[in-house]
């Protein structure tokens, strides 16, 4: 069985670097007891996928692991096995049995949704921004523009759907460059499917 | 109190945060509050079996709450500084100056001068007789065994194991400076320096079978020296190496049973999902039922993808036999500590191996696949000339020679002499003679990866190795010119130390260069480890005649008499 699960990065989880959670998802699943598959060679690893790095500091509410386990169980209680072994802070919203040769996570996010908490962060126009982009190990400046999808204002500040060629590594450096105070909370990760954005935990 | 958030301004905030996997979270209002440091980063001190098991002993108890601290970064530290902001302890964030007791795991005297900046940075006395009040100051642990250096600046040291010490110390409590310190002099093994008694024995754990061992350990989320699941299989040594501190100081040799460590290993790996398990002990291929120990914990183990790791293993083929009993394919550097480059200088250190076996065993290893070869030496040994050192040339150059085919890397390390073992009255190597000696090694070897610790920093670990309390005033001096973390050789400033040892003459620094004689009294006679004196004196007598003391193996028939199984009983 192929598993995708939902679980959010919150509380002292945002201390932790995306090599760190990786190392805490292998024991979390090793203490479970679920009989999980694993790469071959002299240091087995369990097979497991995640949704894009996010940086120290990002609070997240939508967070993807893929991984496989080679018994037939019930989704509830899969969850049940790992919510009684999960660390304080990480909250496991939801999980379900995908297709097992469905394609690796970083391939089929296209779009990301995040939130930039901030008084001020709602006067700056992101589409309008010159934006400092890594691209192959140098900096460039791109347009912004054309990797927004969508962007708000709401109470709090501003709602982003950017293509997830701009990683939220590049949006903090970017914001930091201004001097603004703010707080960035990743909300959602979807496919571009026929024009319209699909969440991908919705996806089979 | 601090906001977490200002955390992220910090390198690897992780080893603030806490909330790590089996991390304890109490009420603590109505509890006795220990606060247990190990003086160096997180990332090394959460490594410290010590560390670990007595936080997780203290936590049993209901009367308790037992939290850590670790070294801040500097960038933290700086912080803290800045804006007046007392250091705080990892699990609730209170100022540690709010505890009641402070306990330091002394692994290293290089960390003493941590020692000190923590107590400033948490607001608290440096000098013990300035302290009007709680938290009173512990410190234990190896390095705390000679406690005279460290005496004007902690109230109370433990001499010995800490699993039952530390529960008379929290069941003693009082919470009166004066009244609890008079209740701490009652205790063995525990020593005051303010109130100065005559000999103190340091604490054994006789039933080390059925000892707290901790079965569900914190699981750190940030990478740390040592991320793998540790059960120790036996304490104490008794192959008598004449230079370990270790092997006098943890005697006597108690082994727990294959039932309990396999149940440990058993419920240790549930309890944190490592992936690997460390059979942990000073020499692990002594443990007596060793090969019955790992084919049964390789049988248990075989579905979980666990990998067994051996540290601390002798250069014998009996090792070699163990490395083929938990084999998963994976050949990882073999490390071997030979220490001595001929069987004469071997033997004076009484770890006698013949040349031919080194020989062999890094052949067979070279044959099995074992690539990568690591080998420790040491250079200013007593009685060592320059045979010793061609010796250690002529060693390298044969493994090279048979070998051709495997990476050879070579550590040496100046001989430290360290109290409490049969080489305390020796000198300690001078540089000249040091660096001539390493340029000898350097010059005769080639394709081999060379390593050597400095002169300088081994220098200063043997000066407070076996310091008076003269050398309280180097500590401190050395803290006060913002020496720390000296461990990290890109910390360690040799000028800071010499300036400090140029400034003011230490009359001791003359002994650790020369020697001290044997029928003078050493600062640290008064701490009896249970070895007697006789015994580590007759050592020194048959090292110079190059002989050999067999080990014991707790068999009454070939005790040889140091002591430690009657004398602390």
């Amino acid at each position: 069985m192929r598993i995708r699960l939902e679980y959010k990065k919150i509380g002292s989880l945002i201390f932790i670097s995306t090599l760190d959670i990786e190392r805490m998802w292998e024991r979390v699943l090793r203490r479970s007891g679920l009989k999980l598959k694993y790469t071959e060679g002299y240091n087995p690893k369990i097979i497991k996928d995640f949704s894009p790095a996010i940086p120290l500091g990002i609070y997240s509410e939508s967070e993807l692991l893929d991984f496989i386990i080679t018994e037939n169980l019930n989704i509830d209680s899969i969850l049940e096995k790992i919510k009684k072994v999960s660390p304080f802070d990480l909250l496991i919203k939801r999980a379900k049995e995908i297709d097992e040769n469905s394609p690796p996570l970083s391939s089929i996010i296209s779009h990301i949704k995040v939130e930039i908490i901030g008084e001020d962060i709602k006067k700056i126009k992101f589409s309008e921004l010159n934006f400092e982009k890594v691209i192959n190990g140098k900096t460039k400046i791109v347009q912004l523009n054309k990797y927004i999808y969508k962007e708000e204002m709401n109470e709090n500040g501003k709602i982003l759907i950017v293509d997830s060629k701009v990683s939220l590594k590049d949006i903090v450096n970017n914001l930091n460059k201004t001097g603004l105070k703010f707080l960035i909370i990743k909300r959602e990760n979807y496919i571009l499917q026929n024009d319209k954005l699909i969440s991908i935990f919705d996806l089979n | 109190m601090l906001n977490d958030e200002v955390l992220l301004n910090f390198q690897k905030p992780g080893r603030y945060i806490g909330k790590e996997w089996n991390s304890i979270y109490k009420t603590y209002e109505d509890k006795k509050r220990f606060l247990i440091v190990y003086p160096d980063l997180y990332e090394i001190g959460i490594s410290s079996l010590a560390i670990i098991l007595l936080y997780h002993l203290i936590n049993k108890r209901d009367d308790s709450y037992c939290e850590r601290l670790f070294s801040p970064g500097l960038d933290l530290e700086e912080f803290l500084l800045k804006n007046k902001i007392p250091l705080f302890s990892i699990e609730t964030k209170t100022p540690i100056n709010n505890f009641h007791i402070i306990g330091f795991s002394l692994q290293s005297q290089l960390d003493f001068t941590n020692v000190l900046n923590i107590l400033n940075l948490g607001q608290i006395e440096i000098f013990s007789k300035k302290r009007k009040d709680l938290p009173i100051i512990i410190a234990g642990g190896p390095s705390a065994l000679n406690p005279v250096p460290l005496s004007p600046f902690i109230d109370a040291f433990v001499f010995g194991e800490g699993e039952e010490v530390v529960n008379e110390i929290l069941d003693s409590f009082k919470p009166n400076r004066e009244e609890y310190l008079n209740k701490l002099n009652e205790i063995e093994g525990i020593y005051i320096p303010e109130f100065r008694k005559k000999v103190v024995k340091k604490r054994v754990v006789w039933d080390f079978e059925n000892s707290f061992f901790p079965e569900k350990p914190i699981v750190p989320y940030i990478q740390t020296i040592h991320d793998r699941g540790v059960v120790e299989i036996f304490r104490g040594c008794d192959r008598g190496c004449r230079f370990c501190i270790s092997g006098m100081e943890k005697r006597p040799r108690r082994e727990r049973s294959v039932d309990r460590i396999l149940k440990i290993s058993e419920n240790l790996l549930s309890n944190t999902g490592y992936e690997e398990i460390s059979l942990l002990s000073l020499s692990t291929s002594d443990y007596s039922k060793i090969d019955e120990l790992l084919i049964e914990l390789k049988e248990r183990l075989k579905d979980k993808k666990i990998t067994i790791s051996l540290p601390s293993l002798r250069i014998d083929n009996f090792s070699l036999k163990l490395l083929d009993l938990i084999d998963t394919g994976r050949k990882a550097t073999l490390t071997f500590a030979p220490e001595g480059g001929t069987e004469k200088i071997r033997n004076v250190m009484n770890k006698p191996i013949k040349d031919e076996v080194i020989l062999s065993v890094i052949k067979e290893a070279n044959l099995k696949g074992y690539k990568k070869i690591k080998l420790y030496f040491m250079i200013g040994v007593p009685y060592e000339d320059y045979d010793d050192i061609s010796g250690i040339v002529e060693l390298i150059n044969k493994i090279k020679e048979e070998n051709k085919s495997i990476k050879l890397s070579i550590s040496i390390n100046p001989f430290i002499p360290k109290p409490f073992t049969p080489f305390q009255w020796e000198k300690f190597i001078s540089k000249d003679e040091y660096l001539k000696k390493i340029k000898i090694i350097k010059n005769g070897i080639k394709d081999v990866n060379l390593n050597y610790r400095g002169w300088e920093e081994s220098f200063i670990e043997a000066i407070i190795s076996r310091g008076d309390e003269s050398i309280s005033e180097l500590i401190y001096e050395a803290y006060l010119n913002g020496e720390k973390f000296s461990n990290w050789r890109e910390n360690f400033h040799y000028e800071t130390w010499e300036e400090i040892l140029n400034k003011k003459s230490f009359a001791i620094v003359d002994k650790i260069l020369n020697g001290f004689s044997v029928d003078e009294e050493l600062p640290w006679d008064f701490v009896d480890i249970g070895i007697e004196k006789k015994f580590l004196l007759e050592e020194r007598e048959k090292s110079k005649n190059f002989e050999i003391t067999e080990p014991c193996f707790m068999d009454l028939e070939r005790c040889s008499n140091c002591g430690v199984c009657f004398n602390l009983k």
